[in-house]
């Protein structure tokens, strides 16, 4: 994979980078309009849930099953 | 967050109060505790541990004696650890003190108290707010048991991996996704309802019977799974324990085979004392002989000088002469004649083959009696040599029967049928566990299939079927919700282990003399190093030793550092110490140095706790800039000396020492020696 002038490392790191920078080119302005809402939607609900599930908070399962339908019926998307 | 000090109180191998600081600022972030084996650095890193989560490293033994032996004989039933730190200052910068008490039997208390302007203020939910600030899925990263690393699982076992995607932070999309399965599933159930048709309502029902238990049945694997790594790692450290125990069977063979060879080489000795004193009456007649036979040679030799012995004229020659009528001077020899007469008279004298054959075998007897004189010293010599080596390796059996009774003596055999016992059990509750595990992982696999096929099976029939639009809209909301999230979560995944792929390497570039790479498989997040040709490099070798290192402190590095603002969804950063008992000595000498050096340049904050073998001069000087504050744990013993070794670590070419004897009572001791 790597040789002593590093040349195969530098092409593994390429590579890896290569990847990285797809990932990040995936940035939500380039996501579709559809998935744009769902990305937000996503966003939004994860918040929730970590409001919910964050210690010392006392929010029981059914509570928040509950909570996350009202959150998705407020939703129109 | 950053440790300032630690108040032990009758915890384990400290009796008393013991307070120490910790080295907390930017430059020096370093606090090193020097102790050798038994001294009580274990005990110090699960004091720490305890103070926090209330749990103990694997490693860790007799969790059930907790309060200071010397300090129950005194009446005390109580041990505290106290712990105070600070929160980065982009955190707030508060400062808190966190202290449990507890007995042997369970914990009395634990309270967090925010310190303000000296004043302790307590918390409420003091537990919850620990449980942030040390998240449980990092803090076995956090305060790690260097001297496990062996056993740190890098090959993607499923705790391992639950470990890890908690590190990352995926705990909360988990969380997210197991409910929003809820909110659907209760969206089918009114669905089903609401279209009164019964094979849906059953399908239904099915869905909802796997999804209650399935949860569960998940539950139990992973507690399971922890389970078999906790008693693997167990048992792993009492082997290692009973390994480094004297070995009873084999001390008693060894004092077995002296006890038969002793009489062996006596009986030995014996027979050559034997042998030598019949060689020695043996050759005492030869040797007197000899002088004999040396005369009679003399005598002999004289006789034949003198011409007589043998005759000089055989008796053949006389009678050819006397047949030939010719003397060999060419003169007649008639008969009748005086020369006749006078040859005549010299057969008295002349020899015959008999008398040369006797003269011949009295010769040959005087050599083999010769023969013998010389040989019979030369034999006696050698029985003596071999009794002088008889005596000596009979010696040697002596003292080495001596050496294996006094360590058969010394064993402590009832320690050793404990570890014995200890081991059989961990080993035999691995198995069941392991026979657990296989079986619920059967029925897990069994159940989410079926899972599937019921879900298909309802959304086939939900198509055929006149379903109020509100409650499909929700239901189909929901269903792209959870698809969504689920398909940005993967990528979320991969990304996130790219990036710790990518620090991992940069951290073993730092770390390693070799061009090796670290990959992590996307699927069982098995981490594997690769040598410069693609092979696998095996955990077991230095570099996959270095490999632990690195991975631990990357993982420390990623918990805390800005990366994680590319994987959106991840909990807060978390920035606390990286705790690490007796580091190095399972590493190669040559990997210490660059270890050590990068272990305090990529953390906030680094706490060692080490012995005098670990710290060469390669980790001395990796650490010089940045040790804050340097302890010797000291171990006093009560005992006498008895021969046994004092122990000493020479810093700064100032000698200190490591254990004492004679003292009061046995304890573990901290000297601060940050200023010696």
């Amino acid at each position: 994979m790597t040789n002593v002038n590093g040349k195969k490392a530098s092409t593994t790191k390429s590579f890896l980078e290569e990847i990285f920078d797809e990932i990040e080119s995936e940035t939500f302005g380039e996501l579709d309009p559809k998935d744009q809402i769902l990305e937000n939607l996503a966003r939004e609900i994860l918040l929730l849930e970590r409001d919910m599930t964050v210690p010392g908070t006392q929010t029981s399962d059914a509570s928040r099953v509950e909570r996350l339908t009202k959150f998705i019926e407020s939703k129109d998307f | 967050m950053r440790l300032l000090s630690l108040e032990i109180t009758d915890f384990r191998g400290f009796h008393g109060s013991h307070k120490v600081e910790f080295a907390a600022d930017d430059v020096k972030r370093v606090t090193v505790f020097h102790g050798e084996n038994g001294a009580g650095k274990t005990n110090l890193l699960n004091a720490i541990h305890w103070c926090v989560t209330g749990l103990f490293t694997p490693r860790f033994q007799d969790k059930q004696i907790l309060v200071n032996k010397e300090a129950f004989k005194d009446g005390r039933r109580e041990c505290a650890v106290e712990l105070v730190f600070k929160q980065e200052p982009e955190s707030g910068g508060e400062i808190y003190r966190v202290r449990r008490v507890a007995s042997n039997e369970r914990t009395l208390s634990f309270d967090v108290f925010k310190i303000k302007r000296g004043n302790s203020e307590l918390v409420p939910r003091g537990e919850s707010l620990v449980r942030m600030l040390f998240p449980p899925g990092l803090i076995s990263w956090f305060f790690f048991d260097a001297e496990a690393i062996g056993s740190l699982e890098l090959s993607g076992s499923s705790e391992f991996k639950r470990d890890l995607r908690k590190t990352l932070g995926f705990e909360l999309v988990d969380t997210l996704l197991v409910d929003l399965e809820k909110v659907q599933s209760k969206r089918q159930r009114e669905i089903a309802t609401q279209t009164k048709d019964t094979a849906l309502q059953d399908l239904q029902t099915q869905i909802e019977g796997i999804e209650r238990v399935l949860p569960g049945q998940k539950g139990t694997l992973l507690n399971l799974d922890k389970q078999f790594g906790d008693l693997t790692k167990g048992l792993t450290a009492v082997r290692a324990q009973l390994e480094k125990q004297p070995q009873t069977e084999q001390l008693e063979r060894a004092r077995k085979k002296l006890e038969v060879q002793i009489p062996k080489l006596e009986a030995d000795k014996k027979l050559l004392g034997a042998r030598a004193a019949k060689l020695i009456g043996s050759s005492a007649a030869p040797i007197v002989l000899l002088e004999l036979t040396r005369l009679l040679e003399g005598k002999l030799d004289e006789q034949e000088v003198k011409g007589k012995l043998p005759s000089p004229y055989s008796d053949q020659l006389v009678k050819d002469i006397l047949e030939q009528k010719v003397c060999i001077c060419g003169r007649p020899v008639n008969e009748g004649s005086a020369e006749a007469h006078k040859v005549h008279e010299l057969m008295k004298f002349a020899s015959t083959g008999a008398l040369n054959q006797r003269i011949n075998g009295v010769r040959l007897l005087i050599r083999d009696i010769e023969r013998q004189a010389q040989e019979f010293p030369i034999q006696v010599q050698e029985v003596r040599t071999r009794i002088v080596e008889i005596d000596s390796e009979l010696g040697q059996a002596e003292e080495d029967l001596k050496e294996v009774k006094r360590e058969i003596d010394a064993i402590d055999v009832a320690a050793i049928r404990v570890l014995e016992r200890e081991s059989d059990r961990l080993d035999s509750e691995r198995m069941k566990v392991q026979s657990l595990r296989g079986a619920l992982e059967a029925q897990v696999a069994s159940n989410e299939k079926r899972h599937v096929d019921l879900k298909l099976q309802y959304i086939n029939l939900q198509k055929r079927l006149a379903v109020n639009q509100r409650l499909k809209q929700e239901w189909d909301k929901t269903t792209r919700l959870i698809e969504y999230i689920k398909k940005s979560s993967e990528a979320q995944e991969h990304q996130a282990l790219l990036i710790l792929s990518q620090e991992l390497n940069t951290v073993l570039q730092k770390y390693l003399t070799k061009h090796y790479q670290a990959k992590i498989d996307v699927k069982t997040y098995a981490v594997q190093l690769l040598d410069t040709d693609g092979r696998k490099v095996g955990h077991s070798t230095g570099e996959g030793q270095v490999l632990k290192f690195a991975f631990i402190a990357t993982v420390v590095a990623m918990a805390a550092k800005k990366t994680q603002q590319k994987i959106q969804w991840l909990s807060e950063p978390t920035i606390a110490p990286l705790v690490l008992d007796a580091p190095f000595s399972a590493l190669d000498p040559e990997y210490q140095g660059s270890v050590a050096k990068n272990l305090a340049t990529q953390t906030t904050q680094l706490v060692l706790m080490i012995s005098s073998a670990a710290w060469g001069d390669k980790v001395s000087d990796a650490l010089k800039q940045s040790v804050g504050k340097r302890y010797l744990i000291v171990s006093n013993e009560s005992g006498p000396r008895d021969g046994k070794p004092i122990k000493t670590l020479v810093l700064n070419g100032t000698k200190h020492t490591l254990n004492r004897y004679d003292a009061q009572i046995t304890e573990s001791v901290f000297e601060d020696i940050t200023n010696a």
